[in-house]
C-alpha cells in the first residue's frame, strides 16, 4: 500500500468517512465545500465522487472483534502477547503504522489502549502486541492470562509518520534512533525495512526506562543495537548524534527513522535542515494521544496556524515539520 | 542558474527549451509517464492564424518545436470547414520525438513525478516537492500545469473523470503552484457564472472505422459525415473550449481529421449515435476511454500575470500555456511557453524582461488576453490564432498572413529577429 496524500485513510475502504459526510475532509477541497478541486493525494480516488456514489454518506467505520489471548509473557513490567484476529483485520495492520484498540472484554470503551501491531508473517490468524504497564489503562493488563477475552477494535494504520517514505524506501541505508518506549514501534520499522533489502543501524537510548524491558524485546526479535544518548542535558542534540547524523548524510543514507518523542523527532529534523540536507526521508513514531482513532472525539487533533484541525489518527504529517 | 518547470505540456516543452537556450540549466518535472500532456490528443497545428503565429516564433529563434512537427507531419496544408493550411502531427509518436529533442539539448526530465507540494516565503518560491517528498531547488520557476481538471473539478463543472489523457487517477491530480503560494487563481466560464469549459474534441480508433473512411482519412487527412437532423445540437457549441471549431459546420456534421487516430471535432458523444454514422458501425472511443460520458473540464485555474509572464505576487514565478490566459491550442501554448522561458534565464539574471510588441500576432495575442482579463474582466472569451474574436482581430489588424517573407520582415522591424538564440547566461 502507498499512501497517497494526507490521510491515511484515503482511498481505503473506510473513505469516505464521517470527516468528509460533515465537511471536514483532510484531502477534498469540495466536499469541505470549496468551490474549486484542489485535492492533495495522487492515489486516484476522487473523495466527492466516492461520497456522492455513496449517498452522501460516510463508509462504515471500524469494527471491534473479540479474541482470544493465545499467549503472555511478564516481563519487568512488560507484557508481550498474542492474540487471535480474524484474517482480514491481520492482513490490514501487519504493516508499519498499523495499530488496533484493545481492552479486556469486561471495560468500558474509554479503556480502549492504542497498541501498535508486530510486522511480521502474515496469515498466521493472530496479532503480536507488546504493552508496558504504565498507567490506569494499561494496568488493565497486569494480570492477562492465556485464554482471556480481550476486545479489538481496528484497523488503525497511522501510528508512523512518513508512512510514504518507508513504503517506498527499497535497497537503501536506513539509520534508526529510538529513545525509551519509542523503541517498541521501532522494532516493527527495522523489520520492515529490512524486508525490503535495507542496510539498518539501530541506536537505542535508554531513556528513563529498565535496560531490560528494552533489551528483551530486542533479544526477542534478535536484532543487534548501539547505546547512545540522543540529548545533553541543555536539551540539545549530543555530538555523538550530530557526528552520527552527518557521517550517515555523507555516506549516502536515505532514510531516518526516529522512535522517539516530538521534541527528538524536531530536532532531529532540525538538524537535518541547519546542515542543509533535504534529499534524506524522515519517518517517525507518531505520539498523539489517540482515543476514538476515526477523527471524531477531538482526542489528538491540533489547530495549525491557518486554524486547519488536524486528526492526528488519521494524517500522516510531515515528520520534517513536527 | 537552475530554471525548474512544473508541467511538461507544449508550453512546459517549449519554455524549457528557450531557458536552455538562453543558458540555463533546465529541469522538467511532469506528473504523467509521458511529456506534452493534451498534445497527445492534439494534433492541429498552422491552421488559420497559426500559420502567422508558428512563422513569427521561427522567426524569432523560438521555431525547433514547429519545424520539429513541421518534419514529421501526417498530413500539411489541409483544409476543413472554417479552416485553412492546417498540419496534422502523429499523436501517437509525437512525444518521443519531442523528449528526445529535448534530452539531446541537456534538458534533465523528471516524467512520473508528480510535484505536489511548494515552499513559498515571502512570495519567493524556494522549492517544490514531488508526492514522494523529493526536493526540487531552482533559482526561478515556470508553472505550466495547464487548467485542466483534476477529478474533483470534472466531478462538479462536467460529467466526471472521463479518463482523459492527462489520467489524474493514475498520476494524481492537477495542482496550482501559484494557488498553493497563497495567490488567486481566476476560472473561464462557458455561460455566465458557468465554471469551466468542456475539452472540444475526441479520439477514435482508426482501426474501427470502415475502410473507405479509413482510406479518405489516410489520403485527405480529413473526413465529413453529415449527422441526421435530429442529432444537430447548436447548444453544445457553448460547452466547448475551442472557439475556433464552435461553428455551425461543427454543430451540423461530424468532422473528423487524421491524426494517426480519428479526431472527432466534437466533445464527448454517446458511442451508440456515433455508431449510427455510416464508416463508424464499430468505432471506439481511445480518448477519452469514457468519450460518451464526458470530456475534461478547463480553464479552471488560470493565474494573474504581466505580458512577460511574470506571475503576480510572486517575484520568482513565471507560467504559460492556459496557466496564463483563456488560450487554445498547442501554438498558442509554445508561444507563451517559450517566452515565459526566456524570461525566466532573464529574470533570475537581472536582464531587462521582454515583451512582445503587438505589431506581431504573438505578442498581441498575450496582451490582448492580458487585457480582457485585467481591464474587463471578461472570462468568457477564449484566445486563439485559429478562430473566434481573436482570428477576426488578427484580419482587422492586419496581422494574418501567410506570406513568410513579410513575417520575417515583420520580426526583423520589431527588432527581435533570433532573439529566441540569444545566450543570456
Amino acid at each position: 500500500m502507498i499512501i497517497n496524500g494526507l490521510c491515511v485513510d484515503y482511498g481505503s475502504r473506510f473513505c469516505p468517512c464521517i470527516l468528509a459526510e460533515t465537511g471536514g475532509c483532510v484531502v477534498c477541497s469540495q466536499v469541505n465545500g470549496k468551490d474549486f478541486c484542489d485535492c492533495k493525494a495522487s492515489g486516484g480516488v476522487c473523495i466527492k465522487q466516492e461520497l456522492l456514489r455513496n449517498g452522501g454518506k460516510a463508509k462504515p467505520g471500524r469494527m471491534t472483534y473479540e479474541g482470544e489471548v493465545i499467549s503472555v509473557i511478564h516481563h519487568d513490567g512488560l507484557v508481550f502477547f498474542r492474540v487471535k484476529v480474524p484474517l482480514s483485520l491481520e492482513q490490514d495492520v501487519k504493516r508499519p503504522g498499523g495499530f488496533v484498540f484493545i481492552r479486556r472484554k469486561d471495560a468500558v470503551s474509554w479503556y480502549d489502549v492504542p497498541i501498535s501491531v508486530q510486522y511480521e508473517e502474515m496469515m498466521v490468524g493472530s496479532i503480536g502486541m507488546t504493552v508496558l504497564l504504565r498507567g490506569i489503562k494499561t494496568f488493565q493488563f497486569k494480570d492477562l492470562s492465556e485464554g482471556d477475552t480481550l476486545l479489538i477494535r481496528g484497523p488503525f494504520n497511522n501510528g508512523l509518520l512518513g508512512l510514504q517514505h518507508l513504503e517506498m524506501q527499497q535497497s537503501g541505508r536506513c539509520l534508526i534512533l529510538a529513545k525509551g518506549i519509542g523503541l517498541l514501534p521501532s522494532v516493527s520499522t527495522v523489520r520492515y525495512l529490512q524486508s525490503k533489502h535495507n542496510e539498518t543501524e539501530l541506536y537505542v537510548d535508554e531513556g528513563n526506562f529498565s535496560p531490560s524491558i528494552l533489551k528483551f524485546n530486542l533479544d526477542l526479535f534478535e536484532l543487534p543495537y548501539k547505546h547512545l544518548t540522543l540529548l545533553d542535558a541543555d536539551g540539545d542534540l549530543t555530538t555523538e548524534v550530530k557526528h552520527l547524523v552527518r557521517r550517515f548524510v555523507a555516506d549516502g543514507g536515505s532514510l531516518i527513522h526516529v522512535g522517539a518523542s516530538e521534541y527528538v523527532i524536531h530536532e532531529v529534523a532540525a538538524y537535518l535542515s541547519y546542515i542543509g540536507e533535504h534529499q534524506v526521508k524522515l519517518s517517525a513514531c507518531n505520539n498523539a494521544r489517540m482515543c476514538c482513532g476515526e477523527g471524531v472525539c477531538g482526542a489528538c487533533t491540533e489547530v495549525t496556524a491557518d486554524l486547519r484541525v488536524i486528526h492526528h489518527c488519521k494524517e500522516q504529517v510531515n515528520a520534517k515539520r513536527i | 542558474m537552475k530554471v525548474i518547470i512544473i508541467g511538461g505540456g507544449w508550453a512546459g516543452t517549449a519554455a524549457a527549451i528557450a531557458a536552455r537556450k538562453a543558458g540555463a540549466e533546465v529541469c522538467l518535472t511532469e506528473k504523467t509517464d509521458m511529456l506534452l500532456g493534451c498534445g497527445n490528443a492534439g494534433g492541429i497545428m498552422r491552421n488559420n492564424g497559426r500559420f502567422t503565429a508558428a512563422e513569427e516564433m521561427i522567426a524569432l529563434g523560438g521555431g525547433e518545436l514547429f519545424q520539429l512537427i513541421d518534419r514529421i507531419a501526417l498530413h500539411r496544408n489541409i483544409e476543413f470547414p472554417g479552416h485553412h493550411h492546417a498540419t496534422l502531427y502523429p499523436v501517437n509518436t509525437i512525444e518521443a520525438h519531442v523528449r528526445r529533442l529535448l534530452l539531446e539539448m541537456g534538458i534533465e526530465i523528471h516524467c512520473s513525478t508528480h510535484i505536489a507540494d511548494v515552499k513559498c516565503d515571502d512570495n519567493r518560491v524556494e522549492a517544490v516537492f514531488s508526492d514522494s517528498g523529493d526536493r526540487y531547488e531552482g533559482d526561478v520557476f515556470i508553472e505550466t500545469t495547464g487548467s485542466a481538471g483534476p477529478m474533483g473539478n470534472c466531478m462538479k463543472y462536467g460529467n466526471g473523470c472521463c479518463m482523459c489523457v492527462l489520467r489524474c487517477p493514475a498520476f494524481g491530480p492537477r495542482i496550482s503552484i501559484s494557488g498553493r503560494c497563497g495567490v488567486q487563481d481566476y476560472q473561464g466560464e462557458r455561460q455566465p457564472d458557468i465554471f469551466g469549459v468542456f475539452s472540444g474534441s475526441c479520439k477514435v480508433s482508426k482501426e474501427s472505422l470502415s475502410e473507405a473512411l479509413q482510406q479518405e482519412l489516410n489520403s485527405k487527412g480529413v473526413a465529413v459525415i453529415p449527422l441526421p437532423k435530429e442529432e444537430v445540437n447548436y447548444d453544445k457549441l457553448k460547452m466547448k473550449a475551442c472557439k475556433q471549431y464552435a461553428i455551425k459546420d461543427f454543430s451540423e456534421n461530424m468532422i473528423l481529421l487524421d491524426t494517426g487516430d480519428a479526431k472527432l471535432m466534437t466533445s464527448n458523444y454517446p458511442i451508440e449515435k456515433l455508431r449510427q454514422l455510416p464508416g463508424m458501425e464499430n468505432a471506439r472511443y481511445v480518448d477519452p476511454c469514457a468519450g460518451s460520458k464526458g470530456n475534461s473540464i478547463r480553464y479552471l485555474s488560470v493565474a494573474y500575470r504581466s505580458n512577460a509572464m511574470t506571475v503576480d505576487g510572486i517575484s520568482n514565478l513565471l507560467c504559460a500555456g492556459e496557466k496564463s490566459g483563456l488560450f487554445i491550442g498547442h501554438t498558442e501554448a509554445i508561444t507563451t511557453g517559450t517566452l515565459a522561458g526566456a524570461n525566466a534565464v532573464r529574470l533570475a539574471a537581472e536582464k531587462p524582461l521582454l515583451t512582445l510588441p503587438q505589431t506581431l500576432a504573438v505578442g498581441d495575442i498575450i496582451a490582448t488576453a492580458n487585457a480582457a482579463i485585467k481591464e474587463r474582466h471578461d472570462t468568457l472569451e477564449r484566445f486563439t490564432f485559429s478562430g473566434g474574436n481573436y482570428f477576426k482581430r488578427m484580419q482587422e489588424k492586419e496581422l494574418y498572413t501567410t506570406d513568410i517573407d513579410a513575417i520575417r520582415q515583420r520580426v526583423e522591424q520589431a527588432g527581435l529577429l533570433g532573439v529566441y538564440n540569444e545566450q543570456i547566461v
